[in-house]
């Protein structure tokens, strides 16, 4: 008996869950359609619900603080790392572009010297190599027989005067600079007044400071003359610039002068020189006429022209 | 009234902890549905009968609580309350499996029913998508949660069903 009054209970429970879940059913139908107003509000939830959501809030906000704090450290540890590279990079980079900036400032002036020197043949090389022991005295360049270099041909950068080649292969050769004991060039002094012949030479004392020599003790040279190539001995052309004058002095027998030459060329910076391959006589300059003088002006046919037409 | 007040208090801690605080771990604005979890688990704990009224409150709760289709989430939770009450005699309740299984399959159930009521509504919307960004991560997170939150709300159940 108590059995079936059980059985009879469960269904009568499930009838009354199926009611009311038909009745949610139709609730949200309802209350999408906003034809219902419940009597427990949102409002009322909401603000029963504010006080604990509060208080989770806040610690939420303290977990979150402290896990952004830690990804922050992580991500600045990470980002340094990626920095420190990045600045690496960047700083091979500018190095790379200073160089190219430099690069491209000397063959500027070496072009610009070789438009303006339209008497010589120039052929541009790279210094490749430097005696290490006696580096300011012998160089290398990489150019050699193969692009028509010689023994004897004069080195140049736009500045002036650096050697002259002594040892040529095929791809390569050696110039002895103008600094080495071993080198002579026949020398003058530029101002138009002095012209004072001398022979420039490596100063063994003072490898810096190459000297002029046989120059006469009543001769006028003074300090900060300009000394060019003279042209004698055919090896180096007339007009290279060698330097200036820095000091005079007596020589060892009292008849003749030494003056000391800073060189126009910075030994200490050579990177890119020009090889004179061939050179001949500078053009001449254009004759410009002289100022008419008044009063002398002639026609066509020599006879001279009054003012006035008197 | 000291355990249905225990039990509201509890409510209002999960839902406010769901709410407040695992928005911390949203994934592109899906977090786990712990009531969900909560409605299985006493369903499990107790009968049909008490788990389906559990599902009611909780479901009508968080209807009120979020503002969303008043009764979506009652109609929902009432149906796998009753459901996982069905079989709370026939399965161990310590198992580790039960409460994991059952939230994947309670996930889906809930997720299609109120799809289908948001068509029913005049919604429409791409299914595939939904599957794809809304249900997936909703199980897995799901599936996460499972089991701590069995073990808590039997812990519950422990401490009052003495009261």
């Amino acid at each position: 008996m108590s059995k079936i009054r059980q059985n009879h209970d469960s269904r009568k429970a499930n009838w009354v869950l199926a009611a009311v879940a038909v009745g949610v059913f139709l609730l949200i139908f309802l209350a999408a359609r906003g034809t219902l107003n419940p009597v427990l509000t949102n409002s009322t939830v909401i603000s029963a619900l504010a006080p604990f959501q509060r208080a989770i809030s806040w610690v939420e906000a303290k977990v979150n603080g402290a896990a952004t704090f830690v990804w922050d450290v992580t991500m600045v540890y990470y980002q340094n790392n990626e920095l420190r590279e990045e600045v690496l990079a960047l700083r091979q980079q500018n190095l790379q572009a200073e160089e190219y900036v430099a690069e491209n400032i000397r063959l500027r002036e070496m072009l610009h010297y070789k438009q303006s020197a339209v008497q010589f043949d120039l052929l541009p090389a790279k210094v490749i190599g430097r005696e290490s022991a006696t580096w300011t005295s012998v160089i290398s360049v990489n150019r050699g027989t193969s692009d028509g270099v010689a023994v004897n041909m004069p080195v140049i950068t736009e500045k002036g005067l650096v050697g002259v080649v002594t040892e040529v292969t095929p791809n390569a050769a050696q110039v002895q600079l103008l600094l080495d004991s071993r080198f002579s060039v026949g020398t003058l002094v530029q101002r138009s007044e002095s012209r004072v012949a001398g022979i420039v030479q490596g100063n063994p004392s003072d490898a810096m400071l190459p000297q002029m020599i046989n120059i006469p003790r009543n001769s006028d040279i003074v300090e900060g003359d300009t000394i060019v190539t003279s042209g004698f001995g055919g090896v180096f052309p007339k007009g290279l610039m060698v330097g200036s004058v820095a000091s005079i002095k007596n020589d060892n027998g009292g008849l003749l002068d030494i003056a000391y030459l800073y060189t126009s060329v910075d030994f200490q910076r050579l990177e890119d020189v020009m090889i004179i391959t061939a050179s001949r006589e500078a053009p001449p300059q254009p004759l410009i006429p002289p100022e008419q003088t008044p009063g002398t002006e002639t026609d066509k046919a020599g006879n001279p022209i009054n003012e006035g037409g008197k | 009234m000291k355990k249905f007040l225990a039990w509201l208090l509890f409510v209002i801690l999960v839902y406010a902890f769901q709410s407040s605080f695992m928005p911390l771990f949203y994934f592109h604005g899906i977090g786990p549905d712990l009531l969900l979890l909560v409605t299985g688990s006493v369903g499990f704990l107790t009968d049909r009968n008490k788990g389906c009224f559990a599902g009611f409150l909780f479901g009508l709760f968080e209807d009120l609580a979020s503002g969303t289709f008043l009764g979506i989430n009652t109609f929902t939770k009432m149906i796998i309350g009753y459901v996982c009450g069905i079989f709370s005699k026939r399965v161990l309740n310590d198992s580790f499996g039960l409460p994991v299984v059952a939230s994947v399959l309670n996930t889906v159930f809930s997720f299609i029913v109120i799809e289908i009521i948001m068509l029913l509504l005049g919604y429409s919307f791409d299914w595939l998508a939904h599957f794809q960004f809304k249900l997936a991560p909703l199980i897995c997170y799901n599936l996460v949660f499972a089991w701590p939150v069995h073990c808590i709300v039997r812990w519950m159940w422990n401490k009052t069903s003495d009261m």
